[in-house]
């Protein structure tokens, strides 16, 4: 015998659960027999393992079981066809120095036959044992053997009966404690059974299912497709039915997905054996997915998303053409699913994506974003947007995270030329070096305050935003001020522009040039204004016009006093030049007289103007 | 037709005297009155002559006692019966000035800088009708 055979009879007698097994009756019925019948003190059944020999039933002993050294029952089974005896233990050389031959029970006479399961396996024997030597008649040992028979009979149907208590076990397992719903129907789909989970599962006890057809139950939009798959049970052994609504025991209906197994033929259900459970959470998670896809696709008008899923170890076990087309140069061999998703992640992006399906898993079934950088096969690195959901398999456990993505790259951007755009618009703002504020149109509270008006006006930062535009004006500003604003109001002008007096802390009136433009700010109607203080461009241009003033006086001078005696002289010279009769000696000395005299008031004129131009640069050079 | 009177106004004599000369050369210089004051010039014209009188005024513009603009206003706000015409005789060559003596049509017929040619009176005095149609109007 090999030890691979032994293995195999020590696997097979431990089977039976036999050793160290309490007597039992059957058992002990068949040892008093064959003792009574081999009329011998002892009767045993011995079972042999491999260091001892452990007696399930025993007559005239009281030990339970002996060392396999001391066993007869070790020699009978070795050869398993025969039955083994020993007509006189005290003559034989293999056993006259056994201490049960040389002390208790003082074995003399021995006859064992092996007990052969139905694997072929001896797994021990039943033997009659006396304390004188002796003969067995053939009647005796055929009875013997038959009672051996017997108890190789006990020993299977313990066996069988071990296995049918293992399978109810698993069955009762299956269809008590678990969410799956097992029913047995006719041909015609009239429930037979129902298992008692219905309850838990349908809301509805397998009684009040007793009598009914499964259709009464079905959702009348389904009750078609469900009949034409039970149509094809015919010619099948199994399908499984597309899901199915089904009215639970409050009136709702819940999502059914069932496997029917077509058992007609099997005496022991003959029926259709219908597996069921309730995947109505798994459906509107599904279909909340499909909704929140639809919106992003749509918010971000995207012609192709990325979608994939992976298992919890985040390995791909669904990619679409769109991500493989655009990844799968990360995988050089062309097959992604089954390989890792996390290679196709920037790695400082690595421990966001194991945050995220962290929550993602704590709260299942709902939308998580997360922005992920993922390098591109020319070298370069993408921003996409991603929603990753988890979702569960009926009993509620996380099986999958499915993730819906999208380049997100050139919004970014974008993004990020409005923020430096932002940036360059604020930068102007507050480091222009001219006065510049946004008010509310509406309340026309200061809302922001550059510098540089903080600086003319007096005001600190603080007093500005606690101010309307209305304080940093006279009062006899303000209708001026409100006609403008009505007229921005009204016109629904984007701009404005005047020139205005105001007024800072000191009480200092200003005169400012406005230039304003109307935007959103912080949500509301604003105005941005740029105030240039002109009051001294203004004082200058009074000077200018007052020192217009003055030269046009100049010019008047020179038009009336200037030029009368100039006109005179020319006069006088156009007579003098002709020797003209109705002029006299006398007149001519008279007219040359008069030449010198005009002469005379022609050069003190222009003293004068010269000195008055002096007088009036000097004037204005001192600031006047 | 010939003025009965001419008025030389300026208060500078040289004025009066070359326009004096320049009259006589004309054959008019016992039609001629002469005034350096026009205050004065303005009695005298109310003083004389009637209905049929024709007169005419050689008045300058830049006058001590009374511009020549001022003197126009008397004549306006007055009633004077003669046939009156101005002439404006003045050194200055401004716009302004030409430009406001055409608020007086009623009696300016002509603006003339000086110095006054002898042609230009000449045709000043010839006729009324040439007058009308001089540069002024």
């Amino acid at each position: 015998m090999t030890d691979g055979f032994e293995k195999k009879r020590i696997q097979d007698l431990k089977s039976m659960k036999l050793l160290n097994s309490l007597p039992e009756k059957e058992y002990d019925d068949i040892t008093s027999l064959a003792a009574f019948i081999c009329n011998t003190p002892i009767s045993l059944i011995a079972l042999v393992t491999d260091t001892r020999q452990f007696f399930k039933s025993r007559q005239g002993v009281d030990v339970s079981e002996t060392p396999i050294e001391q066993s007869f029952c070790a020699y009978a089974i070795k050869v398993p066809q025969k039955p083994f005896i020993v007509e006189d233990a005290r003559k034989d050389m293999r056993f006259k120095d056994n201490p049960l031959v040389t002390g208790q029970p003082n074995i003399s006479f021995y006859a064992g036959i092996p007990l052969i399961s139905s694997e072929g396996n001896a797994l021990g024997t039943l033997c009659v044992i006396d304390n004188k030597p002796r003969k067995l008649e053939q009647k005796q040992l055929e009875a013997l053997k038959s009672l051996a028979n017997q108890v190789v009979h006990l020993f299977e149907l313990r066996k069988k009966r071990m296995e049918i208590e293992q399978s109810e076990k698993r069955f009762k397992g299956l269809v008590q404690s678990g969410s799956d719903l097992i029913a047995i129907l006719d041909f015609e789909a009239n429930y037979q059974y129902v298992s008692p989970t219905s309850v838990n599962v349908l809301g509805i006890t397998p009684e009040e299912f007793m009598g009914k057809n499964a259709f009464e139950f079905i959702h009348p939009d389904d009750k078609e497709a469900a009949y034409a798959s039970l149509l094809r049970l015919e010619n099948k052994k199994q399908l499984t039915l597309k899901p199915f609504r089904f009215k639970h025991g409050d009136g709702s209906w819940r999502w059914i997905e069932a496997i029917i197994t077509n058992l007609m033929e099997d005496s022991a259900i003959g029926g259709l054996v219908a597996n069921s459970r309730d995947i109505t959470e798994r459906i509107l998670s599904e279909e909340t997915l499909k909704k929140s896809e639809a919106y992003y696709r749509g918010l971000y008008n995207s012609q192709t998303n990325y979608v994939l899923r992976t298992d919890m170890e985040g390995n791909y076990t669904y990619a679409n053409k769109k991500f493989i087309e655009e990844f799968g140069w990360l995988y050089p061999d062309g097959k992604i699913l089954g390989k890792n998703s996390m290679p196709s992640i920037m790695d400082y992006h690595h421990q966001r994506v194991e945050e995220k399906v962290g929550q993602c898993i704590a709260e299942h079934g709902k939308v998580f974003k997360v922005e992920l950088d993922k390098p591109t096969s020319d070298g370069k690195i993408i921003t996409t947007l991603w929603d990753f959901v988890c979702i569960v398999d009926p009993e509620g456990i996380p099986s999958e995270i499915q993730c819906i993505g999208l380049d997100i790259t050139a919004r970014i951007k974008a993004e990020k030329a409005v923020k430096e755009s932002e940036q360059r618009y604020s930068d102007l703002f507050h480091l222009s070096p001219q006065p510049m504020w946004v008010y509310d149109i509406d309340t026309l509270k200061f809302m922001d305050v550059n510098e540089a008006a903080i600086k003319h006006y007096r005001y600190s930062y603080e007093e500005f935003l606690n101010m309307t535009i209305r304080e940093i004006r006279p009062k006899s500003e303000i209708p001026k001020l409100e006609a403008a604003i009505l007229q921005l109001k009204q016109k629904e002008k984007s701009y404005s522009s005047g020139e205005y007096l105001h007024k800072k802390k000191n009480g200092q009136e200003i005169i400012v040039e406005i230039r304003g433009n109307i935007l959103f700010y912080k949500g509301k109607k604003a105005e941005v204004v740029l105030a240039t203080d002109i009051t001294e461009r203004y004082n200058h241009i009074k000077a200018i016009e007052a020192q217009n003033e003055k030269l046009r006086k100049i010019a008047w001078t020179q038009s009336h006093v200037v030029r009368a005696p100039l006109a005179r002289m020319m006069g006088l010279i156009d007579l003098l030049k002709e020797d003209s009769p109705s002029v006299d000696q006398k007149e001519r000395e008279q007219l040359l007289e008069h030449v010198f005299q005009s002469a005379t008031e022609f050069d003190e004129i222009v003293r004068n103007i010269v000195n008055t131009t002096q007088q009036n640069s000097e004037n204005y050079t001192l600031g006047n | 037709m010939i003025y009965d009177l001419i008025y030389l106004v300026d208060d500078f004599d040289v004025v009066n005297f070359l326009h004096r000369i320049l009259l006589r050369k004309l054959g008019l210089e016992e039609r001629v009155k002469v005034f350096t004051n026009p205050e004065k010039a303005l009695k005298d014209i109310r003083a004389h002559g009637g209905k049929d009188s024709r007169i005419l005024i050689l008045l300058d513009i830049n006058m001590p006692e009374m511009s020549g603009f001022e003197f126009l206003e008397h004549m306006m706000a007055g009633s004077f019966p003669q046939f009156i015409d101005v002439i404006i005789v003045t050194s200055s060559v401004s716009e302004s000035d030409m430009i406001l003596a055409k608020e007086y049509p009623r009696f300016v017929r002509d603006f003339v800088t000086k110095p006054l040619q002898i042609n230009k009176l000449r045709d000043i005095t010839k006729s009324v009708d040439r007058i009308e149609k001089s540069n002024l109007l």
